[in-house]
């Protein structure tokens, strides 16, 4: 880091906003610190292995500018409408809040979706004790700059026992830019025995670049359930980092399906502590890339507490000359006995030049535990290719048909039907190709 | 409707067929018979066009039309159908999925109108009697975890929904239990129509039990060593292949 950067860091961790507790400019310093002990991950670090970092670290390690209001309208006019099952939904633009697009059904008052500043009042006791504690403080360097360069946020809180009649949406729209960084933030607390289901999209403007570095933190309460939808569908030179970290409490259940589909880099680094007795987790997750995109998965699950479980499934279709990693580590610490994992890594691969890295990783310090895992890399079988085409379906609808037989699992247990309806037909469209109607209608019929 | 004029073909390096010669008329039904390694599959995967099978010489016509220089899917949507020894279990696709794809690709290239939803799902439900499936299948994924029975019955029922010209079975009673043999042959003999052309590939005669064949032709070393009718095939039952293969060699 250079001189003029490190000044200008200073002054952003020190300054603070008008009207904001002690705690939170102080938190801000934390964040800055550990991203000066840490610095940017290099290829060192196994998460980062296959990213190429200077197409990353040339985006400085500052914020980007605001967007002027020209920049604004472009954004919002992508943020579309809210999908059937929808109960609440928020648009956040290069992660600001914008207030005038809110909507939100007469369910449960009691559950408050607000932006940082008014949350700070209302919930202020779960962001003092969690806000950057449960991903940035946790994480690599991006996700302490994230912390650092901390602006707005989303909150969310659910009450004991509370739940929306629906699922919550939050629209991040990044407007691009050709300098600095994007660090959209939602914190979620969901207390004792609450429900939420929250779909976090994001989404940019089409032509346009932009490095977004993203981080959402989720509290999951004592027999708590909360479902995450991550779906990271950017335009193709829009590069995208994500933390998401989650802490699940006694008897919680965490289901998290991340869902990477467009962009020129895509990461995805997901860390689940189990740390009470009984909390559970699945993490499912989809990546389809083509062209030259990167997309890239970590994933960390944490057996901290005896008689927790996990399960995660993550595909991914490789197509053209793209990549796609997957990096998964489950950890069963000493005291986690009656613990019981399984992982599983499947790919399939479309080209020749398309590549994946495959990683199932398991760390267990104790003999009590079930633990399973395994990935595959493959191809299409060539003669079920056959066997669609001697019954008439050409050759393109038939692997159309047979890719998205493939994936069709990750999105059919996705938890909000109109979603499941809206990727299968984004999926037919990129899988199928428009060149074959007859796998779309097929697949159309499918869902 | 089918002939087939001194085919030899080749997988990889090694000549499988050499010299196959052999017409079908429209509503005939001729058994293929021979021993292991004779060409009979080859044969059929030949006139399917799957990828990787050679043809070094030889013509095949259909219909008037070169079989040779059509895709695989556009043979099935000329009315070619081959019956697999061993159905391709394809995970993730329903049978109706995958039968409506099919039904409506081959319709439309033959001019006739797409099925509905409802016409699509009355056809489905006449034909699936007919080989005396289950009400289930509709919705369970082609061939996954079927029963070897199930199997065949599901290419039978295939076939009947995609009405081809010609069908060619392959050793459709392989694996087959003696109930299962007559239910896929009911449904074989259902769909004999006086103008349907059918090749029934078979190493046993007890098939032609059952589907009781017009002709009968023996493949030895690639070729067509003897053509003749039903008794053919009972002599074969009686005698097995080697005297046919000594006067092959010779």
């Amino acid at each position: 880091m250079n001189a003029m950067h490190l000044m200008a860091a200073e002054l952003a961790g020190a300054s603070g906003r008008a009207g904001e507790p002690d705690w939170l400019r102080e938190r801000r310093g934390e964040g800055r610190a550990r991203f000066e002990a840490l610095g940017w991950p290099t290829r060192a670090d196994e998460a980062w292995r296959y990213v190429k970092m200077r197409e990353l670290v040339r985006w400085g390690e500052a914020s980007a500018p605001p967007p002027d209001a020209a920049a604004v309208e472009r954004a919002m006019a992508r943020a579309g409408t809210a999908l059937d099952g929808v109960a609440a939904r928020v648009v956040m633009v290069d992660g600001v809040v914008r207030a005038e697009a809110t909507t939100r059904d007469g369910s449960a008052p009691e559950v408050s979706v607000l932006p940082l500043g008014e949350a700070l009042s209302v919930v202020g006791d779960h962001l003092r004790s969690s806000l950057g504690r449960i991903a940035s403080l946790t994480g690599d360097g991006v996700a302490a700059l994230a912390l650092a360069e901390l602006g707005d946020a989303l909150v969310v809180h659910v009450p004991r026992g509370a739940a929306l009649s629906g699922a919550l949406e939050i629209v991040h729209v990044a407007t691009g830019g050709e300098a600095g960084l994007r660090f959209p933030r939602v914190f979620v607390a969901v207390d004792a025995t609450g429900e939420l289901t929250l779909i976090e999209r994001f989404i940019g403007v089409p032509e346009e670049a932009g490095f977004t570095a993203a981080t959402t933190e989720i509290l999951v309460g004592g027999d708590a359930t909360v479902r995450h939808v991550r779906l990271v569908d950017l335009p193709e030179a829009a590069l995208h980092n994500g933390h998401v970290g989650v802490r699940v409490g006694r008897g919680g259940s965490f289901t998290s399906y991340v869902l990477s589909l467009g962009g020129r880099l895509g990461r995805t680094e997901l860390t689940v502590d189990l740390a009470e007795p009984g909390a559970s987790c699945q993490l499912d997750g989809l990546y389809v890339a083509s062209g030259d995109s990167h997309f890239d998965h970590a994933t960390t699950i944490a057996h901290t507490s005896p008689h927790t479980t996990s399960g995660e499934t993550y595909k991914g279709v490789i197509g053209d000359a793209a990549t796609g990693t997957f990096f998964g580590r489950v950890l069963i610490r000493e005291g986690a006995v009656k613990s019981d994992t399984r992982q599983l890594n499947h790919n399939l691969l479309l080209s020749t030049e398309a590549r994946v890295h495959t990683r199932p990783q398991l760390e267990i310090d104790n003999d009590d535990v079930k633990a399973a895992h395994g990935s595959t890399v493959g191809q299409l079988d060539e003669m079920a290719v056959f066997y669609l085409r001697s019954r008439g379906i050409d050759e393109r609808s038939a692997r159309g048909l047979l890719t998205w037989a493939f994936a069709e699992e990750m999105v059919v247990r996705l938890p909000v039907p109109a979603l499941v309806r809206e990727l299968g037909r984004v999926l037919a469209a990129r899988l199928a190709s428009d060149a074959s109607p007859v796998a779309a209608a097929a697949i159309e019929e499918a869902l | 409707m089918l002939e087939i004029d001194n085919l030899h073909a080749r997988v990889g390096d090694t000549p499988i067929l050499k010299g196959l010669t052999l017409t079908l008329r429209p509503g005939e039904v001729a058994a293929i018979m021979g021993p292991n390694g004779s060409g009979k599959s080859t044969l059929s995967y030949v006139l399917s066009g799957r990828p990787g099978y050679e043809v070094t010489e030889g013509t095949v016509r259909f219909d008037g039309q070169d079989l040779l220089a059509m895709e695989a899917d556009e043979r099935a949507r000329a009315g070619v159908f081959l019956a697999f020894q061993y159905p391709v279990e394809v995970p993730g696709v329903s049978n109706k999925v995958f039968l409506k794809a099919a039904v409506n690709a081959c319709r439309k290239a033959r001019g006739q109108g797409e099925l509905d939803a409802y016409e699509f799902l009355k056809l489905f439900e006449d034909k699936r009697k007919l080989v005396g499936m289950g009400k289930e299948l509709a919705s369970r994924e082609v061939n996954s975890g079927f029963s070897g029975g199930e199997k065949k019955r599901n290419e039978i029922l295939q076939m009947a929904m995609l009405d081809p010209k010609l069908a060619i079975l392959d050793e459709t009673d392989s694996g087959l239990d003696i109930d299962a043999l007559k239910a896929v042959s009911e449904g074989v003999n259902a769909l004999r129509d006086g103008e349907r052309a059918m090749l029934v590939i078979t190493h046993y005669q007890r098939l032609l039990d059952h589907i009781v064949p017009d002709t009968v032709h023996v493949l030895v070393d690639g070729r067509i060593a003897r053509t003749g009718g039903r008794e053919l095939a009972l002599e074969l039952e009686e005698r097995g292949y080697d005297w046919l293969k000594a006067e092959a060699a010779a």
